[in-house]
C-alpha cells in the first residue's frame, strides 16, 4: 500500500534526522548559551542560515558538498539520492529551529546549579548529565519534537538532494506534489490528511512541553521569593 | 605564627567584569577567615575566582601549596579537582534530587580513601536526618541552608566557602545557621573562608578578617581590630553585634555555657539539649561592683581584654568564661575607666538572651 509506505518514509526520515541532530544540536546550543563572543556570533550565523535560505538551495548545496566535484568525496559516493540523503536534508533544514529551542531550554537552567555540581567533583560531562538534562529536559524534548515535524514536513532541500524516486526517495511531502502535478486531487487531500495528522499531534506534544516548562520555572521562581 | 607559611589558601589574583575591577591578595591559615565589606565590593567575585567558577585575567591561587591557578605558570586546573566546597547564599540544592541524593552527590564523586566524614553522623549532627526523603523547594530557609552545608562538607573538603550563607534568612536562623558553622568547623576542623556583609556574622565565626572595599584590600587583620575599624569609621552597614555561644540545658533550666551557668527562658527545650544562645552586644551591661539589688538575672565575674573607641561606637571584649562583646557609648568607658586587665561584673537580663536549637 503506497500511502503507508511514504508515510512510514517520511516517519523513518524524520526520526533518523532527529536522533542525528540531537547531539550536535545540543552542543552547539550549550555553547551558544554560555557564550557571547565573536565566535558564538559566527556559529549562531552559520547554523542559523538555512533558516534564511530557499530550502531548494540548501538542497543544490547539499548536491555539491556531498557530489563528485564535492570535499566529501569519494566518501559520499552514492549518498545523493537516498534516503540517507532525504535524513540529511531534513536535518540541515530543521538544525536552526532544533538549536534555538535548546538554547531556551538551556537558558532555563541556572549555571551556579551546574557550578554547584562541578564543585562537588562533577566534570563537565557529569554535570550536564547530572543536572543540565534533567531540568532542561522539556526543553530538550521540545526541541527533538519541533525538529522532527519540521523534516517530517520537509520538502524543498529534499527534492533537490534526495530526488523524488517513487519507492525511494518518495516522502509524504514529495508524493503530494506528485499527485498534484498529475492532477489526482483526490490521493493528494488524503496524503495532505496525513500529514496534518501526524504534524498535528507532534506540534501539540511539543505546545504542551513547552508550557510545562514555563510553569515549572514560573513555580520555582515564586518559591524562592 | 607557624601557620602563616604553610598557608592553606594563598592567592594573588585581578579579574575584570565589565565596570568592575578586582585586585586581591591574601594568605589564610587554618580556622574562620572572613571576607568582609559592604555589597558590590567583590566578596562573592573573590569567592567565584577562589572555587573556579570564574578565572581571574591574571594571578595564582594555591590551596595547601597546591597550585590550581596561575597565569605564569599556564595552570587551571578544573574545579572539580579542586575540593573545595561552596555553600551559596540561597543553598543552590539540586531542585530536582531529594535532600538524601543532594548529600550524597559530592560524596559519591569523592574518591574512597579521602572519604572521611560519614554522611549519616554528619545528617544526625546537623539535625537533618528528617528532611532526607523530601525535595528542596519543600524546605524552609534554614533547613534548606543546612542542607547544604552538609552537601558540601560531605566531600570531605580541604576548605569550605561560604558565601553569604545566611544573609537571606532572618535573624533566629541566621543564628541557629551560624552556630552549625562553628560546630562543624570545631569538630572536623575544615578551615572555612566566610564571605559577608553582616558584622555580627563575622564577630560570631572568624578570627581573621580579609576586608574589601571597591575591588581593593583594605586591611587584613584579626577581626577585633575590624570592630574597631567599624567603630572608628561608619554606622552604616553596621547591624547589632551578636555574641553567639552553644551550651546545654541544664537540670536546673539554666544553659551551661563552658564553666559557667547563664540563666535564660528556655521555653520547650529539655535538659541535656544542645543549644545555642545569642545575646546582642548592645544588650550587655559593665559594672564595677558587684549590684546588690538589681532585676537583671545574669551577673558574671570578668577581665576587660580589651577596649577599643570610636566616633561612633565603642566595644569592650571581656573574658568572663566565654567572652563578650559589649558594645558601650565613649562616655561610659571614660567614666568608668575601662581599659585592659580591668575587673568587671558582665549583666544582662534573662530575657535579652535569644536560644535557637542546635
Amino acid at each position: 500500500m503506497q500511502l503507508l509506505d511514504v508515510t512510514l518514509l517520511s516517519l523513518q526520515t524524520a526520526l533518523v534526522a532527529t536522533v542525528g541532530m540531537a547531539v550536535p544540536a545540543f552542543f552547539v546550543a550549550s555553547y551558544l548559551v554560555r557564550n557571547t563572543g565573536r565566535v558564538a556570533f559566527v556559529l549562531d550565523l552559520m547554523v542559523s542560515m538555512p533558516l534564511a535560505l530557499p530550502p531548494v538551495a540548501v538542497g543544490f548545496i547539499l548536491l555539491w558538498f556531498f557530489g563528485a566535484t564535492g570535499p566529501l568525496d569519494p566518501l559520499s559516493e552514492g549518498l545523493a539520492f537516498s534516503w540517507v540523503a532525504m535524513s540529511i536534508a531534513s536535518a540541515v533544514v530543521s538544525f536552526p529551529l532544533v538549536v534555538r529551542a535548546f538554547v531556551a531550554g538551556l537558558g532555563e537552567v541556572d549555571p551556579r546549579l551546574v557550578f554547584a555540581a562541578r564543585n562537588l567533583g562533577a566534570g563537565r560531562l557529569r554535570a550536564t548529565w547530572d543536572v543540565i538534562l534533567p531540568l532542561a529536559k522539556r526543553g530538550i524534548a521540545a526541541g527533538l519534537l519541533l525538529g522532527f515535524v519540521r523534516s517530517f514536513a520537509e520538502f524543498g532541500a529534499t527534492i533537490v538532494f534526495a530526488g523524488n524516486i517513487p519507492g525511494s526517495t518518495q516522502g509524504l511531502p514529495s508524493a503530494i506534489f506528485s499527485r498534484i502535478s498529475a492532477g489526482d486531487f483526490s490521493e493528494a487531500w488524503l496524503l495532505a490528511a496525513v500529514s496534518i495528522v501526524i504534524g498535528g499531534i507532534a506540534l501539540a506534544v511539543h505546545n504542551r512541553l513547552v508550557a510545562q516548562q514555563r510553569n515549572r520555572m514560573v513555580a520555582r521562581s515564586g518559591s524562592n521569593g | 605564627m607557624a601557620e602563616r607559611d604553610n598557608p592553606v589558601l594563598d592567592f594573588d589574583l585581578r579579574i575584570r567584569l565589565g565596570d568592575f575591577a578586582l585586585d586581591a591578595s591574601g594568605k589564610f591559615s587554618n580556622g574562620i577567615t572572613a571576607v568582609f565589606g559592604p555589597s558590590g565590593a567583590g566578596k562573592s567575585t573573590l569567592l567565584a575566582c577562589l572555587a573556579g567558577m570564574v578565572t581571574p585575567d591574571d594571578g595564582y591561587v594555591r590551596f595547601d601549596g597546591e597550585t590550581i591557578f596561575s597565569s605564569t605558570e599556564r595552570v587551571r586546573r578544573p574545579p572539580q579537582s579542586f575540593r573545595t566546597a561552596m555553600v551559596f547564599q540561597d543553598g543552590m540544592l539540586f531542585p530536582h534530587k531529594t535532600v538524601r541524593h543532594n548529600i550524597e552527590y559530592g560524596f559519591r564523586l569523592t574518591p574512597p580513601e579521602l572519604r572521611v566524614i560519614e554522611p549519616d553522623e554528619l545528617c544526625r549532627f546537623l539535625q537533618i536526618q528528617g528532611l532526607l526523603d523530601r525535595f528542596p523547594d519543600t524546605l524552609s530557609g534554614g533547613e534548606r541552608q543546612r542542607v547544604a552545608l552538609a552537601r558540601g562538607v560531605a566531600t570531605s573538603p580541604r576548605l569550605l566557602l561560604l558565601d553569604e550563607p545566611v544573609a537571606s534568612l532572618d535573624i533566629r536562623l541566621r543564628n541557629e545557621v551560624v552556630s552549625y558553622l562553628r560546630q562543624v568547623h570545631e569538630r572536623y576542623g575544615i578551615p572555612m573562608v566566610y564571605v559577608s556583609h553582616s558584622l555580627s556574622d563575622v564577630m560570631a565565626l572568624a578570627r581573621f578578617a580579609l576586608v574589601l572595599d571597591q575591588g581593593r584590600v583594605k586591611s587584613f587583620g584579626p577581626v577585633v581590630d575590624l570592630v574597631a575599624e567599624v567603630a572608628s569609621t561608619t554606622r552604616i552597614g553596621r547591624d547589632d553585634i551578636d555574641n553567639l555561644y552553644v551550651g546545654t540545658v541544664s537540670e536546673s533550666g539554666a544553659i551551661r555555657i563552658g564553666d559557667i551557668d547563664v540563666v535564660a527562658h528556655i521555653g520547650d527545650y529539655q535538659p541535656g539539649q544542645r543549644v545555642t544562645a545569642s545575646i546582642s552586644a548592645s544588650d550587655i551591661m559593665l559594672a564595677l561592683q558587684r549590684p546588690d539589688a538589681i532585676s537583671a538575672r545574669n551577673i558574671l565575674r570578668g577581665t576587660v581584654q580589651r577596649v577599643e573607641v570610636g566616633e561612633f561606637a565603642a566595644f569592650a571584649f571581656v573574658d568572663a568564661g566565654p567572652e563578650f562583646v559589649v558594645e558601650l557609648t565613649s562616655d561610659a568607658v571614660e567614666t568608668l575607666n575601662l581599659k585592659k586587665d580591668v575587673d568587671v561584673y558582665v549583666l544582662f537580663k534573662s530575657s535579652s538572651i535569644t536560644i535557637t536549637a542546635g
